[in-house]
């Protein structure tokens, strides 16, 4: 068995190009993130009642709420930067899109809870939402 | 000296020169270009102690453009019509612009109502839009097209209008002159095509810039406020609120807010070709340089919350600068080049050396630095005239001082007419001092040399030229390597014997002043073959679509990108595999013989295969829409007036799109005609 989880984790170290978590959005708590992925570069705390963001390396976010982690923050890996890579992973999905700013807008697919962000008559993405799926 | 004894040399240093290499196509591309200065020397000949204002004229725009269109003339000539033009009169950037642009010029909602029966040129063209004969107007539109390959609009449809009307914006309707620019307006633009350089002059996602109609503010209700706006599909547009000058038109809002503009494409092209990201400005290192940082997060009612934070140490060129980080980067691009000092003084000494190595080769654009710039970049008028007067006045001082003071006033003359802050410059007291003495130590230091050669050798003759073909060589040698710079200076010294004559050499060609010359011509050269692009474009644009579409696999490929609408997986990968290629077959057609030569063409072609792409998706994407709406209509009877239209209508509608995912499709073009 040992063995096999070596090479399992190996796989997924080599295929991400960021440190992989078993954080479950919804459940996990920031106690348990912390100590799988270790101390935070920080903590910002939200204003009113919001939560709290962990921050890691590479603007990886975690937002926690009572202390369970709800939504994570990070930036796309090298295949998942083009935003017609996201209408084709979305589109047997219900998506939504949502203008955040005057030049951003999200384009999400709750029953994945994935979100991305991208900026208006650019083919890139600037970012991914990740949450508890419903 | 006289005339043979220096063509003899010439001759002899071409000849003592090592240089055995394949025919560049750049060298013969250069060789049938004049001195890019000459046509201010000339004027500045005849125009004594005018400045820029003064020489605005049409009789200077068609000496430029003559200037620029040189080269062009010994090229394969384009081939088609345009109304009543044959394409293969007119020189290649004329034609060029024809195809490309020429169904969107002019009155759009009526293009008969403009008779250009009688123009057999582009300038003229472009006036009878204006309702004027042989005006500025045409020139300046046609010079910005030579220097800058975009369309600085003439018609009356602004990008992303509301309405589907020409001459309607704002739910008002306008005359075509209240889109064109002014008299003063056009200054400005020309004056902008001396000004500004690399990067603001290959932006090759650029399609154009647009004046929205006079006396209006933009339609997006986000940018009410706004006077320009840049999206990253590759157009400005502009509101008389950015359009205002300075008395004397050589300052203003004009200046600041079309640069600002541009470097907002200059953000949006780098972050697309060096990071695959939206922004340049966005990207790690320039946050930590601007001094900014996001805050995101999820607010109660479940909504991304995305701000820009500045750090308490942040300094910024303008408040404006302030509010993100792609603004901040546009800003400081733009003040960078109209104000150095004031922007040295403003931001981050970091920030400056950042801005100023990676878009403005080093210059610091400082009030009191301009002159050595200059100095530098008018060193071939200084060699050739100072080899000149040495030898005319070999050991006769007052002789020597005389025509020195002679060649400061030529070149200052012709400074004063080329460069937008000549007058500026030279009309403050200290810096005209230290100009006459740089000017005054740089020829004592020439005279020197030459007189060193002279008591070595009584035989020595002076001269002043060097053949440009050693440059070009060492620049292709060196493209691409690690440090270009050094390499240059290296592969001179290696196919110039002498080692006096290398320093020459190199201080005649820096590298810095090569490249930038040598990737102008390249850019022309490339843009010759526009019409090859299309061709090619076209090509492989068949070629995927003889396969059988599907969406299984993920799609991959950076080279053809979508920001709008959809494509099936299948095609999209299929161009971006076959692109390459066909880039390959237009610069196979060019007959290059250097390989070096063959990675620069490619990479200035593909900009242009790409955008030629990009337009046949929009218009196979309007047939899509069209089809699928005939088609629709025979499935109306089914399901109109049914409670659950929508879903029933789709699951009826067989039609699978290429170019749109199919429940956008429906919403956003069929809905309506089927479940009213």
């Amino acid at each position: 068995m040992r063995p096999f989880f070596l090479f399992s984790l190996l796989i997924l170290t080599a295929c991400g190009g960021h440190k992989h978590t078993s954080t479950n959005l919804g459940t996990t708590t920031t106690k348990e993130l912390i100590q799988e992925k270790g101390a935070p570069e920080s903590e910002v705390e939200l204003p009113e009642n919001q939560g709290t963001l962990v921050l890691y390396p590479e603007d990886e976010k975690y937002q926690s709420e009572d202390g369970i982690i709800t939504t994570k923050f990070r930036n796309p890996n090298a295949s998942e930067k083009i935003l017609l890579y996201w209408k084709h992973k979305f589109k047997l999905c219900e998506t939504k899109i949502k203008k955040l700013n005057a030049e951003e807008s999200e384009l999400s697919c709750k029953s994945k809870g994935q979100s991305v962000i991208y900026s208006e008559g650019s083919a890139f993405i600037s970012r991914i939402v990740e949450y508890e799926s419903k | 000296m006289k005339v043979s004894s220096l063509i003899s040399l010439i001759v002899l240093l071409i000849g003592c020169s090592k240089v055995s290499s394949p025919d560049a196509l750049v060298s013969q591309w250069l060789h049938s270009s004049e001195d890019k200065n000459s046509v201010h020397r000339k004027l500045a000949s005849t125009n004594n102690r005018q400045c820029m204002k003064g020489i605005f004229s049409v009789e200077t725009l068609k000496a430029e453009i003559k200037q620029i269109e040189k080269p062009f003339l010994k090229l394969e000539s384009v081939e088609g019509t345009w109304k009543h033009i044959d394409l293969s009169s007119l020189p290649i950037p004329q034609a060029n612009f024809l195809n490309r642009y020429g169904e969107e010029i002019g009155d759009l909602s009526n293009t008969e109502a403009i008779d250009y029966s009688d123009c057999s040129d582009l300038p003229c063209i472009f006036n009878k839009i204006y309702g004027q004969d042989d005006s500025v107007a045409g020139y300046v539109h046609y010079l910005w097209y030579l220097k800058f390959g975009h369309m600085l609009s003439l018609d009356n449809h602004v990008p992303k209008q509301v309405s589907k009307n020409a001459g309607e914006f704002n739910n008002k309707k306008f005359p075509l002159k209240s889109y064109l620019f002014n008299q003063e307006e056009l200054y400005g633009f020309w004056r902008l095509t001396h000004l500004l350089k690399s990067p603001h002059n290959n932006i090759s996602s650029m399609k154009q810039i647009q004046k929205v109609p006079r006396g209006e503010k933009f339609e997006e209700s986000d940018f009410s406020t706004a006077c320009g706006l840049a999206h990253n599909s590759g157009w400005i547009k502009l509101t008389d609120k950015c359009l205002v000058f300075s008395k004397d038109q050589n300052n203003g809002l004009f200046y600041t807010s079309v640069m600002h503009e541009l470097s907002h494409q200059i953000d949006y092209e780098e972050g697309r070709r060096l990071f695959k990201a939206s922004h340049r400005s966005q990207q790690k290192d320039y946050l930590d340089i601007s001094g900014f940082y996001l805050h995101e997060y999820k607010d109660k009612k479940n909504i991304i919350q995305r701000r820009w934070l500045k750090r308490p140490d942040v300094k910024l060129i303008t408040p404006y600068s302030g509010m993100t980080p792609q603004e901040n980067f546009a800003e400081v691009l733009s003040f960078f080049r109209l104000d150095g000092e004031k922007t040295l003084q403003k931001i981050t000494l970091p920030h400056f050396k950042f801005t100023s190595k990676g878009y403005y080769r080093g210059k610091d654009f400082k009030q009191r630095s301009l002159f050595k710039m200059w100095l530098d970049q008018y060193a071939s008028f200084i060699e050739k005239r100072a080899a000149q007067v040495f030898s005319e006045c070999t050991n006769k001082k007052k002789c020597q001082d005389e025509r020195s003071r002679e060649i400061e006033q030529d070149l200052r003359g012709q400074i004063m007419l080329a460069e937008p802050e000549g007058c500026s410059v030279f009309d403050d007291r200290p810096i005209m001092d230290a100009w006459k003495n740089e000017i005054s130590h740089r020829l004592g230091l020439i005279y020197q040399r030459h007189n060193t050669a002279y008591a070595k050798n009584k035989m020595y003759v002076a001269q002043g030229h060097f053949a440009p073909r050693i440059g070009v060589d060492a620049f292709l040698e060196c493209y691409g390597e690690k440090n270009e710079s050094a390499c240059y200076a290296l592969a001179v010294k290696d196919n110039i014997s002498e080692e006096d004559s290398s320093e020459l050499y190199l201080s005649y060609y820096p590298y810095a002043k090569v490249r930038t010359d040598l990737m102008i011509a390249y850019q022309r050269l490339a843009s010759s073959r526009l019409g090859a692009a299309y061709k090619s474009a076209q090509n492989v644009w068949n070629n995927c679509r003889r396969v059988k579409p599907d969406d299984i696999e993920v799609p991959v490929g950076e080279i053809f990108l979508l920001s709008e609408g959809y494509m099936v997986s299948s095609l999209y990968n299929c161009l971006n595999t076959q692109i390459p290629e066909g880039v390959k077959s237009v610069v196979r057609e060019m007959n290059v013989k250097v390989s070096k030569e063959e990675l620069i063409l490619t990479s200035e072609l593909r900009p242009l295969v790409v955008k030629a792409m990009q337009e046949i998706y929009e218009k196979e994407k309007s047939k899509e829409v069209m089809i699928a709406k005939k088609m629709i209509v025979k499935i109306r009877g089914q399901v109109n007036g049914k409670t659950n239209c929508k879903t029933m209508a789709l699951s009826l509608f067989s039609f699978e799109p290429v170019f749109h995912l199919k429940q956008e499709l429906f919403e956003e073009h069929l809905e309506k005609s089927v479940c009213d």
